[in-house]
């Protein structure tokens, strides 16, 4: 184990190492960039590798291995047959490659990508779609609200209008290309893109924020360490 | 077999007969480039089992099909004399004389004997090898790309080429980029170097009506029972963790001096590894207080949860499975047949993404368990409209102020004496509101994390209507302010039915608690028409009730306080905000852990709470407010340069 201290030291270093970018690409100075981010993602890599290890191919092993709570905990048949299941995808997908037997390899990836999209799909029905539609189904002001709720409403209300006309596209079935929208239409188009770049700008304000936050808490590190 | 078998030239010799482009030569009136369309490409062969198998890194070995397609690519360029070679800019000329030079090496033989050896007896498909290789076609296709971006033969442009990009440095038209990241730089640094050097705007000291998903969120951790589980998210990474750590830091600790046991649990694996520290600091918390915090028995890792979406549905559907090990493999003896035993989920995230994943995924299973949303800045826009829309979502809690309001009132409801005076914001449209003046409990000297700042020499005054939000349970000792003989407006309800307390002075906003007859609140102040008394909450919260339900009483300030603290004690283990939110206790504890570790029983889980280290907390505020005029500020300048430069170069290209 590293001492506290060595490891705020490698910190600081590696700290000042990502704040040389500022410099620029500068032959010493932005190699030292470089090494820094190399080191993040190497590290990254190593750690997703280790924890996937011991987190999950491990205790699947050990498991298989104790044969006193595997079997018993597997239980009735069909958990049986899913653990076999899951074993067979598992060897199946060592089979990429050699690509005369591939077509293995990629069933279970459809397999996969096909579950992935069912458990998608039902998660936003229940747990966005619905949800939404029971929000929706109340009116967001009543009649005797005052004009502060009634201003909200009506600029949430035209905002989403107005950005679904910006995002609204036609062609002709013969592939040629629609005439040229009225007036009317161009001006809801004007207000909805007005509508996205507030929205754009939003987020990119609190990004900002969020780098904000995190370059303090690097600074007041440093300060920290440096004291 | 050769490297250098040139399959350009086992293809030209396969063919039977020169192409009816070689002999008559196109007149075309310009040159131009074949495409894919020109050169016939042979229909795919389909592969043989199980003769057919072939290992990949052999695949490239194989001998092109003989074709019937004559348009080979060589002749087509070499037939395109028509342009003068000189009229041809320096790519076109080298590729033209690549394309001129007629291939030379002489196919494998052994690759002809292979070929006749693998051909199916009986009938005239070509061999095995020809089977699986590319097409005469695709060969080149290969061949002309090749010959596109190989290195030049001239040793200059080979030179030329392989040197490397010029290495950038400092200009002069970098200056200005240097110039405005150390006017940023500088702006984030002075806090930290020159004490005082900004005193902005404090965040308030307790939620207010504005804040009530961070009030909701703070009394959901606080009514916690002891030994309770709360499933608790990682699912940010270091890039976030500047700005995240400070709020998670506080929510574990707030969960586990409740006595309430997290178990922690994540889709990002790096994520796992964070949380273990920052885990580790609070252990280090505990054990300075005298307390072991132990791995499966105070806290629980599961494993990471890979798949993203498949990941969470599986821990939703067989959470008991999830539990039962811990993310080392060990075994966690977690009895949690279901997610909806739980008390409550924290969701820590940087990306509104994930927030949607999980309330997609898990609180379905969850069914009316709450989540908390806890997100970074960058994330808060989108996750609050997404979280505003379902009701089972609580936030999202965002930033470093709510982060500051978070920790004061975790610091005063656990015991902490009031660091920083509270500001309370001016009372509208109550005239001659009575001077109340309230003695501020002393800071012991040796209270922790007590920077100089907010230690105020002289016993500040600070009005009576602040305090109830400062009073701490009944389940936790602490020093309560002493105060004067003052007197303050309330109101007490007089409608002998019970009446609404809204967050808005409407009667469309929502509503916050309920009050009977004889209940009595500070007044904090009026709407437009007086028709409306924004009322203090038992707990914090700031709430507004109907003017003619209610009736205006002068009270003593102390028999106000008593008041309140006869109403706590009437709950001694629950907040006052319980009445308002909380109607049943949250968890799902077993009995005798219950019993034995309360709150008061194991006086080590309080400190949890108060040893954090707070002292970069103000000056990363100030950091914060300066950043960002200094952002504002360099955005600006940058467009002020920007558009100077356009002028100037546009001026000289007039010219």
């Amino acid at each position: 184990m590293l001492a506290e201290s060595t490891i705020a030291l490698l910190s600081f270093v590696l700290t000042l190492m990502v704040f040389s970018y500022i410099l620029g690409d500068l032959p010493v100075i932005g190699s030292l960039y470089r090494i820094a981010v190399y080191i993040f993602i190497g590290m990254s890599a190593a750690y997703t590798l280790v924890v996937s290890y011991e987190g999950i191919i491990l205790p699947y092993l050990l498991d298989i291995q104790n044969s006193s709570t595997s079997w018993t905990y597997l239980g009735n048949n069909a958990d049986i047959a899913l653990f076999f299941t899951a074993l067979l995808f598992g060897l199946l997908l060592l089979l990429k490659p050699f690509p005369a037997l591939a077509w293995l390899t990629n069933s279970v990836f459809a397999a996969l990508i096909a579950v992935g999209a069912a458990v998608a799909v039902v998660g936003a029905i229940t747990g966005t779609i619905f949800p939404l539609l029971q929000a929706s189904s109340t009116l967001p002001v009543s009649l005797d609200a005052g004009l502060d709720a009634w201003l909200d409403a009506g600029i949430i209300f035209l905002g989403t209008m107005t950005g679904l006309f910006y995002f609204h596209y036609q062609l002709r079935s013969d592939g040629s290309a629609m005439p040229r929208p009225g007036r009317i239409r161009q001006a809801f188009r004007h207000v909805g893109k007005l509508f996205i770049v507030c929205a754009l700008a939003a987020i990119y304000a609190s990004t900002m924020l969020s780098s904000l936050a995190v370059l303090s808490e690097r600074i007041s590190f440093l300060f920290q360490f440096g004291a | 077999m050769s490297e250098d078998f040139n399959w350009l030239a086992y293809s030209n010799a396969t063919q039977e007969a020169p192409s009816e482009s070689e002999a008559q030569p196109t007149r075309r009136p310009r040159w131009r480039l074949p495409t894919l369309r020109r050169a016939r490409l042979p229909k795919p062969r389909r592969l043989r089992l199980p003769g057919s198998l072939r290992f990949p890194w052999r695949r490239r070995q194989q001998p092109a099909a003989p074709s019937d397609s004559d348009s080979a690519l060589n002749n087509l360029l070499a037939q395109r004399s028509d342009r003068p070679l000189g009229d041809l800019n320096e790519r076109l000329r080298a590729l033209r004389e690549r394309s001129s030079a007629a291939p030379s090496q002489p196919a494998e033989p052994a690759l002809y004997a292979a070929d006749d050896m693998s051909m199916l007896p009986g009938t005239s498909q070509p061999g095995l090898y020809s089977a699986m290789a590319l097409s005469q076609g695709q060969q080149e296709q290969v061949e002309l790309l090749r010959g596109i971006v190989a290195p030049t033969s001239d040793p200059r442009r080979a030179r030329a080429r392989q040197k490397l990009p010029p290495i950038a440095s400092l200009s002069v038209q970098q200056l200005p980029r240097l110039l405005l990241s150390t006017l940023l730089l500088l702006a984030l640094c002075l806090p930290f170097t020159v004490a005082d050097v900004y005193r902005g705007p404090l965040p308030p000291l307790a939620f207010d009506a504005s804040q009530e998903d961070a009030a909701f969120a703070f009394s959901l951790l606080d009514n916690l029972s002891p030994a309770s589980h709360v499933l608790v998210a990682f699912e940010y990474g270091p890039p976030a963790a500047g700005e995240m750590d400070q709020l998670a830091d506080l929510l574990l600790r707030h969960i586990m001096a409740r006595g309430a046991k997290p178990i922690l649990v994540s889709s990002n694996p790096i994520a796992i590894v964070h949380a273990r520290n920052i885990m580790g600091s609070i252990q280090r918390s505990a054990t300075l207080a005298g307390r072991e915090l132990q791995e499966n028995r105070d806290f629980f890792f599961l494993r990471y949860l890979p798949g993203g979406a498949l990941g969470l549905r599986e821990m939703s559907e067989n959470f008991a499975d999830i539990a039962r090990l811990s993310g080392k493999g060990e075994e966690t003896n977690l009895d949690i047949p279901s997610l909806d035993k739980l008390a409550t989920i924290l969701l820590l995230t940087d990306s509104a993404e994930l927030l949607r994943q999980w309330a997609e995924q898990v609180l379905p299973a969850a069914r009316a368990m709450k989540l908390i949303a806890v997100t970074s800045y960058g994330a808060q826009p989108l996750a609050q409209a997404y979280a505003a829309s379902l009701q089972n979502v609580v936030g999202p809690l965002a930033g470093m102020d709510t982060a500051f309001t978070y920790s004061e009132m975790l610091w005063v409801g656990f015991g902490g004496p009031p660091r920083v005076l509270p500001v309370v914001p001016a009372q509208e449209d109550i005239a001659a509101q009575p001077a109340v003046e309230v003695v501020a409990t002393e800071l012991p000297p040796d209270s922790p994390a007590v920077s100089e700042r907010t230690v105020e020499p002289p016993p500040p005054t600070i009005p009576a209507s602040a305090l109830p939000p400062a009073l701490p349970p009944a389940a936790t000792a602490s020093p309560l302010p002493a105060a004067t003989q003052s007197i303050i407006l309330t109101v007490e309800v007089v409608s002998p039915q019970r009446v609404n307390i809204r967050q808005g002075p409407t009667t469309v906003n929502a509503i916050l608690a309920h009050g009977n007859l004889g209940d009595r609140y500070a007044v904090l102040g009026t709407n437009g028409d007086g028709s409306w008394y924004k009322v203090l909450l038992p707990g914090g919260l700031e709430g507004w009730v109907a003017a003619f339900l209610v009736e205006e009483k002068l009270m003593l300030e102390a028999d106000y306080i008593a008041s309140q603290l006869q109403e706590s004690a009437r709950l001694p283990h629950e907040r006052a905000i319980m009445q308002v939110h909380l109607p049943l206790r949250l968890g799902k504890p077993d009995n005798n852990s219950a019993q034995v570790s309360s709150p008061g029983a194991d006086s080590a889980l309080p400190a949890l709470a108060l040893q954090r280290d707070r002292s970069d907390e103000l000056p990363r505020l100030d950091a914060m407010t300066l950043g960002t005029v200094a952002a504002v500020l360099v955005i600006a300048l940058g467009n002020v340069f920007a558009l100077a430069r356009s002028l100037l170069g546009r001026r000289a290209a007039a010219q």
